[in-house]
Formats: structure tokens, sequence, C-alpha cells
């Protein structure tokens, strides 16, 4: 079936304005570039067929983090290229060091540690750095808000640690 | 890095770095956002062909050999027994093509939360591995009771070297095998993945 034209608008309009989204979330699940396209592709396909089902009700950047977020918990890296402990290097050092300013790398090092938690506490992390409220991050992950301040306290204390050591 | 330092650093990440960043890593991102529009669009379409084949590829061979089976019922010698041949195998080809349809490869629900996803997920592929799991009752020990009276119904297949029957069984056994091997590497290991992911949920 071929998709109104407006599809392919809104599809570019999103991807234009929230393409950093996506790409926060492929940072934080994936371990090599043929990681990072394979799941690129997959949250964007969702998205491209979510379109006919938003309503409006949510914000955008709402409906593109849950459906980025739902897409990366499940997907199932097929890339094999990971060196256990150099995991964070594989993406995160393919951009010229030389190039790097102090703040990108102090990004690198948050991704490195974020990749070290558990999928969830990936999720609640990324939400609550972004600024989403508890019962937000509840309706997100379907865990209960006392779950979610529960989780959430154990899983920042424990990036803190990781980027205290860094 | 304290907590100050890391929302800091997580709120100047500019979606113009991340992209930079990206853009050395990430070919798909790196297009403008109608290339992407197109390039998505294609690969969507390719994705919905692609889950249609697989949908309804397992029936069509059972189908098949139920059309075949049936088409041969005037002919046979014992025409009730290729009938109930036709009728078991497009039995088995009825339920893979419905159970394939019911259970598995649907679009998923938008929306949903993300242990509703992974529950949807855990499900499906639960029902695969149980499926491939007892493979042997629902699926090798009909067809060789559809080739057992095939070979009934018609006197010219009928015969009496033991090797017919001793390789059909051997090519069962094989295919069994097979399937195992191949529902454990597909789905149980794909069960064991998800269940501590989703135990991570509650």
């Amino acid at each position: 079936m071929t998709p109104p034209p407006d599809h392919h608008e809104i599809f570019a309009r999103w991807m234009a304005e929230h393409r950093g989204i996506v790409v926060k979330i492929v940072r934080s699940f994936t371990y090599s570039t043929a990681d990072a396209d394979d799941l690129t592709q997959e949250i964007s396909i969702d998205i491209w067929r979510s379109i006919p089902k938003f309503n409006g009700d949510a914000k955008v950047s709402t409906w593109i983090w849950r459906i980025a977020l739902n897409r990366a918990v499940s997907w199932k890296r097929t890339s094999k290229r990971i060196i256990v402990g150099r995991d964070a290097e594989d993406t995160d050092s393919l951009t010229d060091a030389a190039y790097r300013t102090d703040s990108m790398v102090a990004v690198d090092h948050i991704y490195q540690a974020i990749r070290r938690l558990a999928p969830l506490d990936r999720c609640l992390v990324m939400l609550s750095l972004e600024g989403y409220s508890y019962r937000e991050m509840a309706e997100v992950t379907g865990i209960t808000e006392t779950n979610v301040g529960a989780r959430l306290t154990r899983a920042r204390q424990s990036l803190i640690t990781r980027l205290e050591r860094v | 890095m304290t907590e100050e330092e890391l929302h800091d650093a997580w709120n100047r990440q500019k979606a113009a770095e991340a992209t930079g960043h990206d853009a050395t890593t990430n070919a798909l991102l790196n297009l403008t956002p109608q290339e992407l529009s197109r390039k998505v669009a294609k690969a969507h379409r390719r994705e919905q062909r692609y889950l249609a084949w697989l949908n309804v590829q397992e029936g069509l061979p059972a189908l098949g050999v139920a059309g075949f089976l049936a088409s041969q019922t005037p002919g046979a010698e014992r025409p009730w027994a290729m009938a109930l041949a036709a009728s078991i195998a497009l039995t088995i080809g009825c339920y893979l093509l419905g159970d394939s349809l019911r259970h598995h490869r649907s679009d998923t629900e938008f929306g949903d939360s993300i242990r509703d996803r992974l529950t949807q997920r855990f499900e499906q592929v639960s029902h695969r591995s149980r499926l491939f799991r007892n493979i042997a009752w629902w699926y090798f020990l009909p067809w060789a009771a559809i080739a057992a009276l095939a070979y009934y119904a018609v006197d010219q297949l009928r015969t009496d070297d033991p090797t017919v029957v001793v390789g059909f069984g051997a090519f069962l056994v094989v295919m069994y095998a097979v399937n195992r091997l191949w529902g454990w590497w597909r789905y149980d290991r794909e069960v064991s993945r998800l269940r501590p992911l989703l135990a991570d949920f509650d």
C-alpha cells in the first residue's frame, strides 16, 4: 500500500526535529557501527509505521522516545564484533580524537557508563536526564511509579559511581 | 563527574553535536530527512513483503500436497485413504497458516509500554519454541501417516522393499533433528534472552 504524500512529509519533519532522540538511544544500546546502523534502521521503520497511529495526545518527542526505547530494549544485536570490556570504544572512538572537544568526551563517558546499566535502568536514566516525571517514566516502561523511584535512585547512583572513576 | 556535571553534560549535548558524532558512525542519520524518508519507506515495503511471505510460506507446502493428494483421490484404488491423507495435509497447512498469522510477525501496537511489548514478544517466541519442541507430534507423525495412507491408497506405490520404509523413517528423523536444532537456535535462545529482561520489570 502506498502511503499518503504527507506521510513522507511528517516523517521527514519528525526526523529533522527529533533525530537527536534516535541518536541518543542508539548510542546507549549499541556497541559497534554495524549495530548502530541496524538499530537506527529498525527504529526509523517503527517511527514510519507509527505515523498513522499518532493522534496528537502526546508530544511528538515523547511518542518517539517511547517507540525508539521499545525497539531498542527488545532489539537483538546481530553484530558479533564485541570485545568484552572494550565495548564503549567501538562506537565512541570512531570520530578522530583530535577533533573531540571536552564536552564531547564527557558525553562519550556518559554513554559508556549508560551502556553498562541494565536495559530498564538505561531507559529510566535517559528519561530522567531528559526531564520526564516519574509518572511519565512509569507509563513508558510499564512499571509502577514507586518502582521507578527505587530503580532510578539505584541506577543513577551506579552511573555516578562509574563516572566518578573516569 | 558529579550529578550536576552529568546533567550539564547531557543537556549541552546539542542535536548538531549528536548528529555530528553519528555522521561518522551511522550512515542512515547522515542522510537528509527526505532521503531518509524515501529509504525508510522502501525498507518498510521490503519488510512488509518479507513478513507476508514468512506468514504464508510455512503452510504452503502442506496445502500444495493436500491439493495434489485430493486430485489423486478419484484414481486411487482406495480413495478414502487418499482423501484422508489429503485432509490431514490440509489440516496441517491450515493450522500452520492460521497459527503463523495469529501468533507471529504481526505489526505491534504503538503506544504500548516497554513491558507490554516485551511480554508480547516473549509470548510469541515462547509459542514458537513450544511448537518446535513438539514438532514430532503435530508435524512429523501426521506426515508419516499421510505417507502411509498414500502408499496404502495406490497399489502402484506399494512396495515390499523395507529400505523404502527405513529410508523414509530416517529422512523424518533427520528432518526432526534439523528442526529441533533450528528451534533451539532461533527461539529457545531468544526465550532465554528475554526471560531475565522481562523479569527485570517485575
